[in-house]
């Protein structure tokens, strides 16, 4: 089947890390991608962005080096935007005015624009157009200090969570923008700042009221709070999650571990979500104790057996090679131009009955810059121009 | 300003917990008409309370016991109508139930039908129950959070749910924008493990010899890239250029013991005798001096906050990230708004999460069930 995006043009000029993965991600429905990289715009390389990162975020696309601040390249970013059907751009939105390539410049040339913003904070507002990336937006939602906890420090948290939800948020946008499209004719600006990407993970933690009991309260338990719901260490050193989320698992795991005293043990009645926070550590000291008492694969053999919900905690180089992830095909092999033969993530979104196609590898720097000034109608004396000092 | 983008979609939502009733929330925003079909003893995570409010916003509720022939048939009548079924059953437990995509498609053969479940609709794990730390444990979230020779740590946000809940929405959209071109129902799918895999796709990027992240324990990867405390909270700093380093060191004003420690190369390499100038430096003053002074110099940080603050945040308002409401269980609440903002179709904010059953009066009549029938089926325990 041919993919849903098919003849579907995008055209992204990134800086960081959410638009580029929006855009990747449109490439696996079948969109064509052209990504802009200008010389003078490099990626910005943080602490949780580094540059071989492009083998996965921009795997499927075609790699354009123009500068667009000439005058050759504000015709070729003209040209560009009268065809396509997508932008994607995540730059502080004063930057994007300033090489016109916002909105209002581009919805100008081509009104069945789509053009979806990512910028850090938002296109306007107190905060648009303050120097930031996704550290600085995490800290700002609230994701460190929620992981921290009450009474604790802020604990940093190691995946780039703004942008992954900026990502997928993004996608939803563009195609529910592209599929308004169909019937009103007309693109649109679609705004998903990262802030909205990690209050959109963060939807049953923002929840405030006078009545309601905060889920992101509480203090810090890096293992979990919850004495049925968190970590547990064995004894040959490995650790496992015990998740059981209802009564039933509860009463389950006391059979289980032949402690059925314990589910007429007055402090737990309300097992799983209503034992008070005070009996929590009574209960986590009596699991723990009895889980260091033999190896991990024991515990997880008996449990497993008494259906309990548990599961190992693995690495991810482990899991590459889980059973499950073998057999739905979410990892894939792709040999990068640059980094050579690399495992990463396959569909993530499917339609039944579908066979996943190997991803094309991501472009080398420059690759299509002239093939794609070619296709826009530039002459061989113009592309020579526009790649003069280039890499 | 127009229409929604997803004006006259109705979606017959059957999912519970968080991802499945996540996802069709999110169409709700987007203008679709949600009715989340409930059992009699409701979504189990209504025990989650506010958590439920924010996984449940815009719907109408109606209670129905799908055990029941005359249960399924109400479902059937609104599968009728609708455009979109959300699921998130254990494989063959939508098949028992008499609503799988091969039974609702001979309904409505137009149905955009999305499964979201645990580990896949088949292979050795399809049938295991999943919660969204057992994906967390397996995919390396936790051990990544944890780190090196240190115990595995569980992450607050619940990654699978909330990228499954995201990729499901972006699936039923695409399912839709499909539709409208050829006019075919499809079948779309995710899982909570495709997800825990998507949210940290550069992560699992993975071939010979790949630098792993610095690493400054629970506060971040190295002294450009870190959590700081000053004199009355914490600071996030992410500097990328070495402009911006040497910009966050001047502004700081310590000595710098060597003309190589300008560089962002040398803020990674280690803390050493500038790591220790840097952190007395920032506890002399307030988050809030720092953030403006180094704001004003191009550094870009900003002060560490919990999520509660975003209630009076001056961007989050701006963004509309901030919405109330009148809990029909909580009473006043605060609670997210759309994340998405459209030029043209606006999208839409309904109200907050039903209570269990508070619609199905209402659903009923539509669908053509009068007040004797509604009732003679209450009576039987059908609906609630």
């Amino acid at each position: 089947m041919p993919g849903v995006l098919a003849g579907v043009l995008v055209v992204e000029l990134s800086q960081q890390m959410a638009a580029p993965y929006i855009c990747m991600l449109l490439a696996t429905m079948g969109a064509r991608v052209v990504k802009l990289e200008p010389p003078h715009l490099p990626t910005r390389v943080q602490g949780l962005f580094q540059p071989q990162h492009r083998a996965l975020l921009d795997r499927g696309k075609e790699s354009v080096d123009v500068d667009v601040t000439t005058g050759l390249g504000a015709e070729v970013v003209h040209r560009l935007a009268a065809r396509a059907d997508v932008w994607v751009e995540d730059l502080l939105p004063s930057a994007a005015r300033k090489l016109q390539t916002d909105f209002s410049s581009l919805a100008a040339i081509n009104p069945r624009l789509v053009y979806c913003a990512v910028p850090p904070f938002g296109e306007g507002g107190p905060l648009a157009d303050v120097p930031a990336d996704d550290v600085v937006v995490a800290a700002h939602s609230g994701i460190y200090g929620d992981q921290g906890g009450d009474g604790g420090p802020p604990v940093f948290v190691y995946l780039p969570l703004p942008s992954y939800g900026a990502a997928f948020t993004g996608c939803l946008a563009v195609t529910a923008a592209l599929l308004a499209r169909e019937a009103t004719g007309q693109g649109q600006k679609v705004e998903v700042p990262l802030l909205n990407g990690a209050m959109a993970v963060q939807t049953g933690t923002f929840v405030l009221g006078p009545r309601v009991r905060p889920l992101g309260g509480g203090g810090g338990g890096s293992q979990g709070r919850n004495p049925v719901y968190r970590l547990y260490r064995c004894s040959d050193g490995t650790w496992f999650f015990l998740a059981c989320g209802n009564s039933v698992f509860w009463n389950k795991l006391c059979i289980a571990l032949g402690r059925e005293e314990l589910t007429a043990d007055p402090r737990f009645l309300d097992a799983p979500w209503g034992i008070p926070p005070e009996h929590h550590g009574a209960l986590t000291e009596v699991l723990q104790e009895t889980f260091l008492k033999r190896p991990r694969a024991h515990w997880l053999q008996l449990l497993g057996h008494h259906d309990i919900p548990c599961a190992p905690v693995m690495s991810r180089g482990e899991f590459v090679h889980h059973p499950q992830v073998l057999h739905t095909r979410m990892v894939v092999d792709v040999a990068d131009p640059l980094l050579g033969p690399t495992q990463q993530m396959g569909m993530p979104v499917l339609w039944h009955g579908e066979v996943v196609q190997d991803p094309a590898p991501a472009p080398r720097p420059d690759q299509h810059t002239r093939a794609v000034l070619h296709e826009l109608g530039f002459t061989e004396a113009e592309v020579a121009a526009l790649a003069v000092g280039q890499r | 300003m127009g229409q929604h983008p997803l004006d006259g979609v109705f979606v017959a939502d059957l999912a519970m917990y968080i991802a499945g009733a996540y996802c069709s929330s999110l169409l709700a925003d987007l203008g679709a008409e949600v009715v989340k079909v409930e059992p009699p003893h409701g979504d189990p995570f209504r025990d989650h309370g506010g958590a439920f409010q924010g996984w449940n916003r815009g719907k109408r509720s109606i209670a129905v016991d799908l055990n029941k022939a005359q249960g399924r048939d109400v479902v059937y009548s609104l599968v009728r109508r609708a455009d979109v079924v959300v699921e998130n059953y254990r494989p063959g437990v939508a098949h028992r139930l008499g609503v799988d995509h091969e039974t609702l498609k001979g309904l409505n053969p137009r149905l955009v039908y999305c499964s979201i479940t645990g580990y896949g609709g088949s292979g050795p794990y399809r049938a295991q129950p999943a919660f969204d730390p057992l994906l967390q444990a397996q995919s390396g979230a936790m051990e990544a959070q944890g780190g090196p020779d240190r115990p595995p740590v569980f992450l607050k946000v619940a990654i699978s749910d909330y990228g499954a809940a995201l990729l499901g929405a972006w699936g039923c959209a695409l399912g839709l924008y499909r539709r409208a071109r050829t006019g075919e129902g499809t079948r779309v799918e995710t899982s909570l493990l495709n997800a825990a895999m998507a949210i940290q796709a550069a992560e699992f990027l993975l071939y010979p010899g790949r630098p792993g992240l610095g690493r400054l324990g629970d506060l971040g990867t190295d002294l450009a890239c870190r959590l700081y405390h000053t004199s009355d909270g914490w600071m996030a700093l992410s500097c990328a250029t070495d402009q911006e380093w040497k910009a966050f060191v001047s502004t700081l004003a310590v000595a710098v013991p060597t003309e190589t420690w300008w560089s962002l190369e040398a803020a990674r390499r280690g803390d050493g005798p500038l790591g220790a100038a840097v952190e007395a430096r920032i506890c002399q003053h307030t988050t809030d001096e720092w953030t403006r002074a180094l704001r004003e110099a191009g550094v870009p940080c900003g002060p560490v906050q919990r999520s509660r603050d975003l209630a009076s945040d001056p961007q989050a308002l701006h963004n509309g990230l901030v919405v109330q409401h009148d809990s029909p269980d909580l009473g006043p609440i605060v609670q997210t708004g759309l994340t998405m903002r459209f030029s043209n179709t606006p999208g839409k904010v309904w109200g907050p999460a039903p209570a269990l059953g508070q619609h199905t009066d209402d659903v009923l009549a539509e669908l053509g069930y009068s007040v004797a029938q509604v009732s003679a089926l209450r009576q039987a325990r059908v609906v609630v």
